[in-house]
């Protein structure tokens, strides 16, 4: 035993089940051996130490890296179709599963909340209304059309496809189009709208916005005017980048998904993109955007945010809330689509969060019951004015 | 020595406010015992990890659903062994023993605590940049090695290597790091740990 080489002794489970005392036996026996041959006690005592220290450090590193990517399994199931909301740790606790979908199942719900409608006037939600202004000044409301043609200006036919989608369509034989022709389409309060442009780009509008846009697509680029809240799926077209123009901003895309939220009562001008590439201007800073930013305008300022949850960005086109916020950006989005009042009661906390997922074609009552669930909030409906109390 | 049980304050504070502090503890506690229950059955180095952090995935995503569980260790147990038991089709009989489980105590002992306190920064940083610079398969042999207590066999079955592969993956390592600590600061420590071992010799000897 004298000549044993003290490092081989990592190859005997007995030697290391007295290291870590995992084993009675094999303790004693050690010791045993340790007291007969004390020359090695200091040797012993080093390498023993040196595995227990092994054993934690690895432990950590191998902890640490596979919770490191637990959070990006969390990350990425919050961005995804998740069903379930992202709870951050400062959002209120409450007992609810916010899963709704577009078929009413309400899964795990403390019914003791109820939101209080006065005199049983629940609001209905929005719906596909729009009216488009053609460039002779003609007003059509979208709403009232029938399906088919509704106008053909210059060579350009407007048909309405379906309710709540209009498409143009270019015949190739049509008259000179001046370059000055342009069309509005505008949503009120409560409506949405979805328009086929002249270049095949489609576009979502949502509730009290409009698009202006030329009646052909001519020249070196193609210029969209947006206010409010649009969702564009852009047609390819090197040749001619389509731009939007929005709250002192233009976005520049060459083909490409993204969404601009621009409405004026808002202090911040939004624009982010699910696919593809576009660059976002203003003045003269330039900021280009890859899928999951997200530009910001504020005042004067234009910032790029990084993982933005896109599914919460683009849920309205989808036809659902779906939200993460504080409580006064939800309403302001309530607010439009149900053509409500909000009046605060109370100061809201922008630090709160919010969650929650609801189809849009639920009455108001439904989504104001999820948020109250969020905790600490309560609503009282009456006529079109929505209170807010604690 | 903490056992699964006392991190009920944990548990209980992450259902009730999606603490994420006390969601890491209860990971970093659980991780050690769910790791070594899946390897013993058996599930390899991959599906164990996959296994563990579904199974966390899914206690966060529902952390408002799950206040009614009364005992968290058992339905974290359990859960987990249901997820890989689907992964691995374990059979009938396998499952029955699967359910019947020593609450083995994996966590640092006394010594292992006091070693972990008296070590000088010198030893403390070399190991850390040692044990960062292993590769992966290395640091988790490591791992299941030392601090898991698995045999030989065990973790060259998880980890799909020779019985050999594990041996000299194992004794390489340690000869690294000795190497790399050189004696003199190995006196220092050793010092501090030899008195607290021989007391300890002496008081067993004694009793």
């Amino acid at each position: 035993m004298q000549d044993k080489d003290i490092g081989q002794l990592v190859n005997q489970e007995s030697f290391l089940n007295y290291c870590f005392k995992r084993n009675d036996e094999d303790v004693r026996y050690w010791e045993k051996w340790l007291i007969e041959n004390p020359g090695h006690q200091q040797e012993v005592e080093n390498l023993k130490q040196m595995l227990i220290l092994m054993g934690e450090g690895s432990r950590k590193r191998i902890t640490e890296a596979n919770f490191a990517q637990l959070q990006k399994k969390i990350k990425r199931s919050k961005q995804g179709a998740g069903a379930y909301p992202f709870w951050r740790k400062w959002s209120i606790a409450a007992a609810v599963a916010l899963v709704i979908s577009g078929t009413g199942l309400l899964l795990y719900v403390n019914t003791d909340k109820q939101v209080e409608i006065a005199g049983n006037q629940d609001i209905e939600p929005g719906g596909h209304k729009a009216t488009l202004i053609l460039a002779n000044g003609q007003r059509l409301n979208l709403a009232d059309a029938q399906n088919g043609s509704i106008a053909k200006q210059s060579g350009v036919r407007i048909r309405k496809t379906i309710d709540g989608q209009i498409i143009y369509e270019v015949s190739e034989t049509g008259g000179n189009i001046s370059a000055d022709e342009y069309n509005i389409i505008e949503t009120p309060v409560g409506g949405e709208y979805q328009v086929d442009l002249p270049d095949k780009t489609h576009v979502w509008l949502n509730s009290g916005s409009s698009l202006r846009y030329p009646l052909k697509f001519t020249g070196n680029e193609r210029r969209v005017e947006l206010r409010g809240e649009g969702y564009f799926e852009v047609a390819h077209n090197k040749a001619m980048p389509f731009k939007v123009s929005s709250g002192g901003q233009t976005v520049e895309v060459l083909g490409t998904h993204f969404n601009v939220t621009a409405y004026e009562d808002e202090k911040v001008v939004k624009t982010t993109l699910l696919q593809g590439s576009v660059k976002v201007a203003y003045g003269d800073v330039v900021k280009l955007l890859v899928p999951g930013q997200q530009a910001q305008l504020t005042k004067n300022k234009l910032n790029v945010v990084d993982d933005v949850d896109v599914e919460d960005v683009a849920a309205w086109k989808n036809g659902y809330f779906k939200f993460n916020e504080s409580l006064e950006s939800i309403m302001n989005k309530i607010s439009r689509w149900y053509g409500v009042e909000v009046v605060y009661q109370m100061k809201p906390d922008a630090d709160l969060t919010y969650s929650g997922k609801i189809s849009r074609a639920r009455k108001i009552s439904a989504i104001l019951k999820i948020i109250e669930f969020n905790g600490d909030v309560h609503f009282k409906v009456e006529g079109r004015k929505v209170y807010v109390t604690k | 020595m903490k056992q699964g049980k006392d991190l009920k304050k944990q548990w209980d504070t992450f259902i009730k406010n999606g603490d994420s502090a006390a969601f890491y503890d209860l990971y970093a506690h659980y991780h050690d015992y769910l790791t070594y229950i899946g390897l013993k059955k058996g599930a390899g180095t991959e599906k164990t990890k996959d296994g563990i952090n579904d199974l966390f995935l899914y206690v966060y995503e529902n952390q408002q659903r799950l206040d009614h569980i009364k005992n968290h260790h058992n339905y974290l147990i359990t859960s987990f062994l249901r997820k890989l038991f689907r992964k691995e089709h374990f059979s009938a009989e396998e499952s029955l023993d699967l359910l019947s489980l020593p609450d083995v105590p994996l966590y640092p002992s006394v010594e292992a605590q006091h070693i972990r306190e008296h070590t000088t920064e010198q030893v403390s940083s070399t190991l850390k940049m040692y044990i960062g610079k292993l590769s992966e398969s290395q640091a988790k042999m490591i791992y299941q090695k030392f601090y898991l207590g698995l045999s030989y066999e065990e973790i060259s079955e998880s980890n799909h290597v020779t019985v050999k592969t594990a041996y000299n993956t194992i004794y390489n390592a340690v000869e690294k790091l000795k190497k790399m600590i050189g004696n003199d600061n190995m006196g220092v420590l050793a010092i501090a740990v030899s008195l607290f071992s021989l007391l300890i010799l002496f008081f067993l000897k004694n009793s």
